[in-house]
């Protein structure tokens, strides 16, 4: 982080580090703000209901696996933690349309089950086509696959079309049934 | 709504909302 906003770095982007850097500082004050004390109000009412021990020792306790986790687990947190990004689908870049209307549908469904069968479809498949790259060793395999994906990238916006298309006539074909 | 036309309709929502859901996963690949 550090070494991506330098003044050497600022001026080659045409901007003035200081501009740059008093906006960064304000931000991730008011972002530290934001977070803080919207996580305390919603902690209140355990708080209030819990003794400062007890709390304490949950602090205690969070430090230590985080410092255990730190230390040895990274490729298990890091790959949960991107999943669960990904998972959710509209946290990082959106590709599509289709990941607002699939959430739509989620909470159209109007059942946590429902909503939960649609969500458990989403996560997977955006999560499984790694298993593309499983056997990816060398330098040469990596190209290989970026090609393949690069020739596929049309065909599946296209096909992309095609489905929402079907799936919106299909809901048509519902409404008018029910 | 009587209960057997809101479970239809959730039924039907979800095969909507799964169909989408592979669509919008798969897609999703391409994402920069």
């Amino acid at each position: 982080m550090l070494g991506s906003i330098t003044p050497l770095g600022e001026r080659g982007r045409g901007s003035r580090w200081w501009v740059t850097v008093t906006a960064y500082v304000l931000g991730s004050t008011l972002a530290g703000v934001a977070v803080g004390s919207g996580l305390g109000s919603l902690g209140s009412s355990f708080a209030s209901r819990t003794p400062v021990t007890a709390r304490l020792v949950v602090v205690a306790l969070a430090v230590i696996a985080g410092l255990l986790v730190d230390a040895g687990y990274r490729g298990w947190v890091w790959g949960f933690g991107y999943g669960v990004q990904l998972g959710a689908g509209v946290v990082t870049v959106v590709t599509t349309s289709t990941v607002y209307v699939t959430w739509l549908a989620a909470a159209l469904s109007g059942s946590a089950v429902a909503g939960a069968l649609i969500g458990t479809t989403f996560g997977f498949a955006r999560a499984i086509p790694v298993l593309s790259v499983a056997g990816v060793r060398r330098p040469d395999q990596l190209l290989h696959v970026d090609g393949v994906l690069i020739r596929w990238a049309a065909p599946a916006r296209r096909a992309t079309y095609g489905v929402g298309a079907v799936v919106a006539c299909l809901a048509l074909l519902g409404a008018a049934r029910w | 709504m009587s209960p057997g036309m809101g479970s239809a309709t959730v039924d039907a929502l979800v095969v909507v909302g799964v169909a989408l859901a592979v669509a919008a996963g798969l897609r999703s690949t391409w994402s920069p």
